[in-house]
């Protein structure tokens, strides 16, 4: 009998397990190395995990993991196919830089418990970004966004004596509790409506095969509770990706935040921008049945002139921002609206292909990019503890270091050649002519050029005119992590050619073919209730 | 003759590697020709509402002109996206929220409604 490896179901319960021992710990022990040693080990572990889990992925195909011994649709299950498992990679790395970035951001703390408060809230994010990737159940990947939403509240508001601080985690609170309860109502409609919560197990009833399953058929009109529930999704993960117009949280959110944790905020939107793909592409795919009466269209549709509106607002709020973090909180709007655009435009067959390898690859490069930008303002905040542009000018040359990763991430922000952000925006602008609407392809370099002005704010940072000559002594906590980030970004372009193109290509496959995903549940399924 | 024909990614590389190699010489030689020049005029000028004789410098910066010239002409959609929009209002959000929420689920109805009829 097939036994799945533990590995597949190893790290979301390890790091929720390990964030709740943190605060036990903090009462015995008092030693503030020891907090940022060990959660650094449990973050450099999570990694190397995602990073074997990919590569077996990659190699043997889609795995079903189910927890507890519980056979699918009955218990819940992980389904990791090579677009998750490479997200969660993606994701493992800058949870893993941010920790290592925060031990610099939190020097001048003097108790030990503080870190332990910072550590378990990160730990908890973490588990809850990685769960919410590899989960193939509608309802644990509620539970799982809730967990790692939680934790950001939480997050944003650690400088609890800062208004600002206290005043944006409610906000983020209050709208994002919201969403996350209409969420919980779509996976009644789900479930309602197809008898099983199990994402695969959906994906193959939304393609009318239903023989063969132990949860059988469907109960009482589902098209009604299928059409209102991915209404509910989408407007749920829009909100959790900060997709105009339920984006305004992000950049009260963003800038309160401790930085290291500014720096998580583009692994977690790029979870909801998952979530998304999938409800989208792999469960309620091209040929589901809701793609039948045009509604799936009409609302890719949607999401494509939400994406051409938020690149292009994200981009004008950027040019007013005196604070840097806030304004690549409206950077990452901007940046949002291109993958939506993306996305959208994968709603026309002939280029879906193409339009969610541009996606994908875009949101990559956001990722990378704005994380290392966040993890450079921690150098900047600790050498003359300002976030105001102004006070910034010229800093990268005095922190030599730090301004060459702000040149490499802003660059790629932009889309300058040969770095990976061109690529992803040349196929953007390439797949929107081949699906025949010249008319986002004119908005998308438009947006481009308007988000240039915000951009041109952050390269002052780097090549303004200072007032001393003197180097600064950069942290290397923080220096090493955005270096590293910087020549990620550099290979990102110059790896296309050679093989990171193909696997690109795979991972948009992965996206919309739902053959191998729903293969593995139905085969696990047959083995343990042969029929 | 033989024509080489790459695919867009090495062609881009190729392309930037040249360009920046090309620019890179141009630069050596104009480092390498130009005179030294001091001179501290127009660096410290800024856009403000004096008149001329108030500021000591006739030259404004190019950084501050190209910000005095994107601010006047984008002033208006400044206005409306940070007032109107961003204006940090919770019960606005859940306005501009409801709106996408409620043509959402609109949608849907219509849709549902249409797969009734049809069916």
């Amino acid at each position: 009998m097939y036994v799945p490896n533990i590995v597949y179901g190893l790290i979301p319960p390890m790091l929720i397990a390990f964030s709740f021992i943190t605060p036990l710990l903090s009462l015995i022990i008092k030693s503030k190395k020891f907090f940022v040693f060990y959660t650094s080990i449990l973050t450099l572990l999570t990694f190397i995990l995602s990073l074997f889990i990919v590569i077996d992925v990659f190699r043997e195909g889609v795995v079903l993991y189910p927890f507890g011994g519980w056979p699918p649709p009955i218990g819940i299950s992980y389904i990791i196919d090579k677009l998750n498992a490479f997200m969660a990679l993606i994701v493992a790395l800058v949870f893993m830089l941010s920790i290592i970035a925060s031990t610099t951001y939190l020097k001048h703390y003097q108790k030990a418990s503080t870190l332990a408060y910072f550590y378990t809230i990160v730990l908890a994010i973490f588990a809850g970004a990685m769960g919410s990737l590899y989960t193939g159940d509608v309802f644990n990947l509620f539970v799982m966004m809730e967990v790692m939403c939680i934790g950001l509240y939480t997050a944003v508001a650690f400088h609890r004596s800062k208004a600002g601080a206290v005043e944006a985690a409610i906000k983020y609170s209050f709208v994002s509790i919201i969403a996350l309860i209409l969420y919980f109502f779509a996976a009644v409609l789900f479930y309602s409506g197809f008898q099983t919560l199990n994402m695969a197990d959906i994906a193959l009833k939304a393609r009318g095969g239903v023989e063969g399953l132990l949860s059988s058929g469907f109960f009482g009109n589902y098209l009604i509770d299928l059409i209102l529930g991915l209404a509910l999704t989408i407007w749920v993960f829009t909100l959790e990706s900060a997709l105009v117009p339920n984006h305004f949280w992000l950049p009260d959110a963003i800038s309160e935040a401790p930085t290291p944790i500014s720096a998580i905020f583009p692994a977690a939107e790029s979870v909801a921008i998952y979530v998304i793909i999938r409800y989208m592409f792999t469960i309620f795919g091209a040929d589901s049945i809701i793609a039948k009466g045009h509604i799936r269209e009409v609302m890719l549709l949607i999401l494509l002139i939400l994406g051409v509106v938020a690149s292009i607002v994200g981009g004008i709020m950027m040019a007013i921002q005196r604070d840097v973090k806030r304004l690549l909180g409206y950077s990452s709007i901007s940046h949002i609206g291109f993958i939506y655009i993306a996305i959208g435009l994968a709603s026309s067959t002939n280029v879906m292909q193409q339009a969610l390898t541009a996606s994908i690859f875009h949101m990559i490069n956001y990722v990378i990019s704005s994380s290392l930008l966040f993890l450079s303002v921690i150098a900047m905040e600790k050498s003359i503890n300002s976030r105001n542009i102004d006070d910034l000018a010229g800093i990268g040359r005095i922190l030599p270091l730090t301004g060459f990763s702000i040149a490499i991430g802003v660059l790629n922000l932009i889309g300058i050649p040969p770095l990976g952000g061109f690529y992803s925006k040349f196929m953007l602008y390439q797949v929107a002519l081949e699906a025949s609407q010249p008319v986002v392809a004119i908005a998308i370099v438009v947006a481009t050029a308007i988000t240039l002005m915000g951009y041109m704010k952050l390269l002052y940072i780097v090549f303004g005119k200072t007032t001393t000559r003197e180097k600064l002594k950069e942290p290397l906590t923080v220096s090493i992590p955005v270096v590293l980030l910087a020549l990620i970004c550099i290979a990102l372009g110059l790896t296309l050619t050679i093989g990171f193109m193909d696997i690109l290509k795979e991972l948009a496959i992965a996206a919309y073919n739902y053959g191998p995903y729903t293969k593995v549940f139905y085969d696990y399924m047959k083995m343990l209730f042969p029929r | 003759m033989n024509i080489m024909v790459f695919d867009p990614f090495t062609a881009t590389i190729l392309l930037t590697s040249a360009m920046a190699l090309l620019a890179s010489i141009v630069y050596i030689l104009v480092l390498s020709i130009r005179r030294a020049r001091v001179t501290q005029i127009g660096e410290e000028m800024y856009i403000g509402g004096e008149s001329e004789d108030i500021l000591s410098l006739k030259v404004p910066s190019i950084l501050a002109l190209y910000w005095g010239i994107i601010r006047r002409s984008w002033k208006e959609a400044f206005d409306i996206l940070r007032d109107v929009i961003h204006s940090g209002i919770l019960n606005e959000w859940y306005g501009y929220m409801s709106i996408w929420l409620s043509f959402l689920l609109l949608l849907s109805i219509i849709a549902i409604a249409i797969y009734m009829y049809i069916r």
